[in-house]
């Protein structure tokens, strides 16, 4: 089955391999370049520094804007879990029910059962150790960056641990349902980035910031902000009135910092906001809880692809002809 | 005559009762009681839409039955596949198989997925036909592709060979040239073949048993050395067929101003001497059997005799 | 060795055809004692019909005597028809022959004399109440 199984979908492993292996070349350079750089750059020693000198302005402003791209374009590898999705979960069962091959293939010698149980552990598993592999090499790649404290936060999640794992098993397991279902490789492709949108968007908006009540603090700018180390997740910055109405954030600029670009949160600025009874407010999640919750991310992709597992099996076993 | 040399004792086919139903598209096929006898070719014949994908589908085992049971080889396709599939060879409608292997990859895709498979025999076969093996599948001509999903099939050294509408979408010599391999192979021998068709002309000289599917019923089944014996043609004057009919089963009647025709199903002999009695062709009485409306009530009976007989040997 | 044809649409069932193409082969001298019969595997790959057909067939023949199997040979002609073949009738053949023109000149034609002689044949058959077919 192993022979078979990988000469079926030779086409779409040489193109994942393909992509992988340039994938894993770009980041390797870019990675190694952006290490040497932050070292060059002495970028360590300026994020220590409480106060920024100068120099080291020069030196952060030139790190990141060099780098500006390289980093942004790490955002768009989220689709890879909904690409792997589309080309190797989507056409795996449509492809066979559409084109009726599956009459050939499930009246051999192997029951249906075996046989799906074979590919499905066949190409989770690949695609698992796949995605650890390129896992562990953005994990390596992001190192210079978590000196920035959270300041990439949602990257830095997205990417490492067993979160990309879960998001790749629900994106396969997605699609291969998808095509269990609808018997046709095209609109098993469209529900797989339906669906995989559909999930990672509401949860990594509004779940993920939820996964524990986050914590707020008020208190005067210049204070309440240095008791936030950075390495925490800064939700929300806004400002409240002695009783803890919401106060807008543009009316406080337009009477303590009027025509500023820059607010230096000590001086003049701290004064005018405590003259008026405004607290700044932050809302956070703490540095320590962030294992929590990518163990609770990953749980939740977990359940969903086993949940998918089995209605794949359910379909198979009972709804084909 | 005796067939002693066939075991009938043991049939590669049975169905008690088999139905199938698509939610509420209606029955698909509605209490099919079958035996096919071990060593039988046999013919599948119907209209489309008659059930006869269905039935083939209910004994691999792609289908599971909504009422009654099927039996391949004595094992149940549906509860038992592993150990019904080894012992069967399917060749679906338009003879499924990857465009984009090669006829070697295909071979392989058998080797693999078989425990009981003869290399040799699928080889041998593929060349004497000429199908080069480096040729991908999707590149080779309808007989050509017919051949080697025939080819696979035969290599499983299946008990039991199932083919849907095999020869339906090939050219005439490509029809022989398929059936020609086929009977090759029963002559080896410990072969069962049902293949269904909706065309009847073909079938004759190749199959020696016959199913008439019709409206998802079964209306015929048994050794088509019988079902000529037992049909006959009645030709004479004009006539009320009643007195016909309390004995013998009339499946077709139609009648001039001065004469009268019934193809009949015999149960004994025709005394009366007006009648002329002409043997029927086989597609003649499949016909009449197609053209009747929905089963009424006298074949019950008739059909289990014929089943019946089908049973033991016949004479 | 004799060539075996099968007429699809004749009614008569396909074993029964091998049969009486035998049969019909020793009356005209065509096929004589110790000539060897095709095998199975040879008629299933010309005419492409049923091997049990043939197996019916030629044991139908063996059960007649016409014919004997010698394992790992082959099936071969054992012996002639009762009545022998159609040389030994020359007394019959005779006198159909002038029963012929007697028709002929009465005015009937082939078709006719043929609806006549299966008209008259089937009368003597069940006069002798046998089975019809």
């Amino acid at each position: 089955m192993i022979w078979v199984s990988s000469r079926q979908h030779r086409a779409e492993t040489l193109v994942v391999t393909l992509v992988l292996a340039i994938l894993a070349a770009l980041l390797l350079k870019t990675g190694l370049d952006m290490a040497s750089a932050y070292q060059q750059l002495g970028i360590g020693a300026c994020l220590a520094e409480t106060r920024r000198s100068q120099t080291c302005n020069t030196a952060l402003y030139a790190f990141q804007g060099g780098f500006s791209f390289a980093i942004s374009a790490i955002v768009w590898l989220n689709v890879l879990p909904a690409l792997l999705g589309l080309f190797v979960g989507a056409p795996l069962l449509a492809r066979e029910l559409e084109q009726g091959t599956f009459r050939l293939a499930w009246t051999q010698s192997v029951p249906r059962l075996r046989w799906l149980e074979v590919k499905l552990a066949l190409v989770l598993g690949v695609a698992l150790l796949a995605s650890a592999g390129l896992t562990a090499l953005l994990t390596r790649w992001f190192s210079p960056l978590r000196q920035f404290g959270a300041l990439y936060f949602p990257l830095t999640f997205d990417f490492e641990g067993t979160v990309p794992l879960a998001y790749a098993a629900y994106a396969l397991t997605l699609a291969i349902s998808a095509g269990a279902l609808l018997r046709r490789v095209v609109p098993a492709m469209a529900v797989t980035i339906a669906g995989f949108v559909a999930a990672r968007a509401p949860v990594e908006l509004w779940l993920r910031p939820r996964y524990l009540p986050p914590i707020t603090l008020t208190g005067d700018p210049g204070k309440v902000d240095a008791m936030v180390p950075k390495t925490d997740w800064a939700l929300d910055n806004g400002w409240v009135d002695q009783m803890g109405h919401q106060v807008h954030t543009g009316a406080v600029l337009a009477t303590c910092a009027p025509g500023q670009n820059s607010i230096d949160f000590q001086g003049a600025f701290a004064q005018c906001t405590h003259a008026h009874g405004w607290l700044m407010s932050i809302t956070y999640q703490p540095a320590d809880r962030f294992g929590l919750f990518r163990n609770i991310e990953t749980a939740i992709f977990v359940a969903l692809s086993v949940a998918l597992v089995a209605l794949t099996i359910w379909i198979v076993r009972r709804r084909i002809a | 005559m005796n067939d002693q040399a066939l075991n009938e004792t043991a049939f590669a086919l049975e169905t008690t009762n088999l139905s199938k139903r698509y939610g509420r598209k209606g029955w698909a096929l509605q209490d099919a009681t079958l035996r096919l006898p071990n060593g039988r070719v046999a013919a599948l014949v119907g209209p489309n839409g008659a059930g006869k994908t269905t039935l083939l589908h209910l004994a691999v085992g792609l289908l599971n039955p909504t009422g009654g049971s099927v039996r391949v080889c004595g094992f149940d396709p549906d509860q038992q596949p592993k150990e019904t599939l080894p012992r069967i060879g399917f060749v679906a409608q338009d003879h499924p198989l990857y465009k984009s292997f090669s006829v070697a990859d295909m071979l392989t895709f058998g080797r693999k997925l078989n425990p009981r498979w003869d290399d040799d025999l699928a080889l041998r076969r593929l060349q004497r036909l000429g199908i080069p093996l480096k040729r991908a599948v999707g590149k080779l001509s309808g007989g050509q592709q017919a051949q080697v999903a025939l080819a696979l099939a035969l290599a499983k050294r299946p008990e039991l060979l199932l083919l849907d509408e095999p020869i339906a979408s090939l050219d005439p010599l490509a029809r022989r040239e398929f059936l020609r391999t086929l009977m090759e192979a029963t002559a080896e021998g410990g072969l069962t073949v049902l293949l269904s068709s909706h065309i009847i002309a073909d079938l004759e000289r190749v199959c020696d048993y016959l199913i008439i599917l019709s409206a998802s019923r079964v209306q015929l089944a048994g050794e088509i050395d019988e079902i000529l014996r037992r049909h006959k043609l009645l030709v004479g004057p004009r006539a009320d067929p009643t007195a016909v009919a309390s004995v013998h089963n009339i499946i077709e009647a139609s009648h001039t101003p001065r004469q009268t025709t019934l193809l009949v199903r015999l149960n004994g002999v025709i005394f009366d001497p007006s009648w002329e009695v002409r043997d029927v062709s086989l597609e003649d009485i499949v016909l009449a059997y197609l053209g009747r409306p929905s089963v009424s009530e006298d074949t019950d009976a008739g059909r289990s005799a014929l089943v019946a007989s089908a049973k033991g040997s016949a004479s | 060795m004799i060539e075996f044809h099968l007429e699809s649409q004749s009614g008569v069932a396909p074993y029964l055809q091998i049969v009486q193409q035998v049969k019909q082969a020793l009356r005209l001298d065509i096929l004589r004692i110790g000539d060897q019969l095709p095998t199975v595997r040879e008629v299933v790959e010309k005419l492409v019909i049923n091997p049990n057909t043939v197996l019916k067939a030629y044991r139908e023949l063996e059960h007649e005597g016409l014919i004997t199997s010698r394992p790992g040979q082959g099936t071969f002609i054992a012996r002639t028809l009762a009545g022998a073949s159609l040389a030994s009738h020359a007394a019959l053949r005779r006198s159909l022959g002038r029963w012929l023109q007697s028709a002929r000149e009465a005015g009937l034609d082939e078709e006719s004399i043929q609806a006549l002689f299966n008209a008259t044949f089937r009368d003597t058959q069940a006069a002798e109440g046998e089975e019809t077919a």
